[in-house]
Formats: structure tokens, sequence, C-alpha cells
């Protein structure tokens, strides 16, 4: 059965808030099944060999217009902890997708939180845009 | 699409799944829930069960899968870890289906198709004609690119192109080691040495941009309108480029250079672009040559590459750039020895 009633869009480069150093946040992608993030990281001089990376799997997404929780579903690319992956050298990159259930398309900000109170190496981002008037509906 | 295409479709979904080491062991949803994501159309537990139940034993695919299901995981994985569909070899009933759609191609080849099309089909009747040599001893040998990233979008891409369709692809750039996220209106596939690329008008960058295919991930289609080329200067584009890569602020411009006899042989056999002339030539065979061109990290590259054997007059800069990579090397040279 075709699934044409499904649209979804791409929020692209939003805006957030995030400790330096996190995974770059891409692009959003909505619709009635699932939120996808896309996110891109580089590895740093911090750790010898790159360091390693991992995604709890009590990490949510929640949006200021609705407190509800809405947990982590999936991941592309990147572990879920206790899972890792370690990275061999401080030059390596990956690209990674976090997948939630799905949100309500409207204006309004949204965190994803991989701690409560967690510390700045902790997947957290706060406050990322979300405007319906950024959005860029997807074609099938 | 066809109906028939759609299983090969889950079939690859399937593999890329099993094969993926970062998410090992995907329980039969995960599975479900990836075949919908890509192929966006409702598909049942069941049917991903009789796909793989299919890849394992139908032998009209040939796969022979040895996909096996991990309790302690609540998950499947291919028992031989090196495995993928993309591996197994053609069969003698394709190997004919192919022969046959190269003769039809064949038939098609020569006044009717472009000068790439032809050459493509030069490569697969050289193939299909290796192949079947009765002494089985390879004879022919084409050009192959081994396991190039970025190829499985090139259809993808290709159609984009060809439907004027916006896409936002993530996009990594080796050099500047940055992630982007770029919406691009694509105008053309452009191959240079086995490489493929994508020229296309950047949102991002509000200019022309070319981005390797090898760079670019998970494109996705926009409903946005299209930004139109100037199909002048499309058309010309790569005329006066060795390469794809044009150097920033650098226009149309004569560039000299002289080459020992073995080089200046070679580069009468084999030109590097419609402009090359060989201006003067030594008794002794040194020859000197002229392009007309705008220069481009390609054009440098081949000069470094050969660079034991010919020596840039002018431009003064392109002299300077290939000292400054010199140095370098030199210097590296210096580093790795420790």
């Amino acid at each position: 059965m075709n699934k044409s009633t499904k649209v979804s869009y791409l929020l692209n480069q939003p805006k957030y808030e995030a400790s330096v150093g996190r995974p770059q946040l891409l692009r959003i992608e909505f619709n009635h099944e699932y939120t996808k993030i896309d996110f891109g990281y580089q590895t740093t001089d911090y750790y010898v060999k790159g360091g390693w990376v991992k995604i709890a799997p009590i990490t949510y997404i929640k949006v200021n217009t609705n407190q509800e929780r809405l947990t982590l579903t999936n991941s592309i690319n990147i572990p879920i902890a206790p899972e890792k992956h370690d990275f061999e050298t401080k030059k390596d990159w990956l690209y990674f997708s976090l997948i939630f259930p799905p949100i309500k398309i409207e204006d309004c900000l949204m965190d994803m939180i991989e701690a409560d109170k967690g510390e700045p190496t902790d997947f957290n981002y706060y406050n990322i845009e979300i405007k319906k008037s950024d959005l860029i509906e997807l074609k099938k | 699409m066809s109906l028939s295409k759609i299983p090969y479709l889950r079939y690859n979904i399937i593999d890329a799944c099993l094969t993926n080491k970062m998410h090992p062991f995907p329980s039969l949803e995960f599975l479900r829930m990836e075949c919908e994501r890509k192929l966006d159309i409702i598909i049942s537990e069941s049917s991903i069960l009789k796909d793989i139940n299919a890849m394992k034993t139908d032998d009209r695919l040939g796969f022979d899968a040895p996909i096996k299901y991990s309790k302690s995981y609540n998950g499947y994985y291919y028992s031989e870890p090196d495995f993928s569909i993309k591996k197994v070899a053609l069969k003698e009933s394709e190997i004919e289906a192919l022969k046959l759609a190269v003769d039809v191609l064949s038939n098609f080849s020569g006044t009717r198709v472009s000068e790439n099309f032809n050459l493509a089909i030069e490569k697969v009747l050289a193939s299909v004609h290796e192949q079947f040599t009765e002494n089985k001893r390879k004879i022919i040998q084409t050009d192959t690119a081994p396991n190039h990233k970025g190829f499985e979008n090139f259809e993808f891409l290709l159609n984009a192109a060809n439907t004027k369709t916006p896409v936002n692809f993530i996009h990594y750039s080796y050099k500047k080691r940055i992630f982007n996220s770029i919406i691009v209106h694509p105008y053309l596939l452009k191959e240079f040495q086995n490489n493929w690329y994508l020229l296309g008008f950047s949102e991002n960058h509000k200019e022309q941009r070319i981005f390797g295919l090898d760079k670019i991930y998970e494109p996705l289609l926009l409903k946005r309108t299209f930004i139109t080329p100037d199909l002048e200067l499309l058309n010309h584009y790569f005329e006066n480029i060795y390469g794809v890569y044009p150097i920033e602020n650098q226009s149309l411009q004569k560039i000299e250079f002289i080459v020992n006899p073995f080089l200046s042989d070679y580069l009468n056999a084999h030109p590097i672009h419609n402009s090359q002339q060989r201006i003067k030539q030594t008794s002794y065979g040194h020859a000197v040559f002229t392009l007309d061109l705008i220069p481009s990290r390609e054009l440098i590259n081949f000069f470094l590459s050969y660079s034991n054997q010919l020596v840039v007059k002018n431009p003064s800069w392109i002299q300077q750039e290939i000292s400054k990579h010199h140095k370098i090397a030199l210097q590296y040279e210096q580093i790795y020895k420790g």
C-alpha cells in the first residue's frame, strides 16, 4: 500500500544551543511516522585515538508546547549504549542519525536530551528552533 | 517503479542492514522500518520474513545468503562476516541476458548516441567478450574504479537533474573537515578519471558549485522551485577546464610548459585538452607545449605527477604553487622518515 497521505518536511541547518565540541546538528526530517535528526562529527585532538561515541537508549526529544518525552526508537551509524564505536584517529569523522517518534509540526522549540543534568560531553541540544515557515516539503 | 524491482530494493536494504557493523543484529522490526523508511511504502513483517527466506534459499536469486537469527541479540546476522549479496557473481542465465542486451545496445552504438555512450558500450562489450573467451584467460581488462563511495546515489541524482528537482544532502569536505547540509539545484553529472561529480546551483553558497559524489550522503528530493541554469554557460562550463575544480579567481589563460622527449611523445599521443599545442621542439626532443585553460586543481596535480619530466614556464604563480608542493613533500618525507 502506498503511503500517499504522508507528507515529510525538512528543516535544514536549524538554530540550536549545545556545548562546544558536540556533534553538529545538520538537519531534521519530520513526518507522521518519525522524527529523524542527522548529525556530523569530527574527532578532535582531545583523545589519543579520537575517543569513542555511543548514544544512550534513554535519549529523548521534547517540545516546549508539550512536555511529553519522546524516547529514541532507532539509531543509524551510531551504536546504542552500552555498545560503542571506537574511533581510530584524531582525524576520523562520522555521519549518524537518531530516530524518534513523530512530533506535531508547529512553531516551537525542541530539546534533544541524552542525559538530564548531563555532562558537557553528553549529546544535549537545547532550543532547536522549529518554524513552519522554514520547513521544506520533501518530494516522494 | 516496476513491481518486480521492489523486492530487489528490499533485498539491498536488508543486505545493507546486515552488513552495517555500526548496528549489528538488526531485529525484524528494524528491518521492516528501514525498508518502509527508504521505500516509502507500508511493509509487513511477514514480507520481510519472506524476503529473508528468499535471500537464503531462492535458486532463481542465487544469493544463498547465510542469514542466521541470534536469540541472544534478538536479531539477524550473516554467519559469514564478509558476505554481501553485492558480491554475488552473475549467474549463467543473467550473463546470457546481458549478452543479448549488449547485442541490442551495440546496434545503437555509432552515429546515434553520444561519444560517452559509445565508450560505455565498448567497455560492456569488452567485458562480455572477455568473459566468454573459450580459454578463460583474461585478455581484456578495462579500467574499473574499486568500490568508489557515493556511486549508490548516482541514479538518484541523475533522476533529480533530469526532472529538475532540487535536492538536499549531507556533504563532508575532506579538506576543510566540516559537515554541511546543502540544498542544490542539480544540473549535470560529470565524470573525470573514474570519479563522478554533481554540478548544480548551491543555495548555501549562492553560486554554481561542484560536489564529488563520494562526499554526498543521503540525498532527499525537495518540493521547491527549480533554479534554471543559463544553458549557454552550463554547456560550456567544462570546455576550458582540465578536471572539475577550477581554481578560484583564475580566468582562461595560456599555460606554457617544457617537457622531456619521453613526455613530449606521450602528450602527442594523449593530449590532455583540445587546446594543447606543441609550439617548439629542440633537436634533442625537448618540447614546449601550451594549453589555453582555466587552471584547476587537477591541472596542478597533473603537473605535479610529471614534475620530474616537465617545468612550467608560465604563468609564474603555477611554478610557485608547484615549488610549494615540492617543499611540503620534502617536509613530509622528513616527518615520516622520523
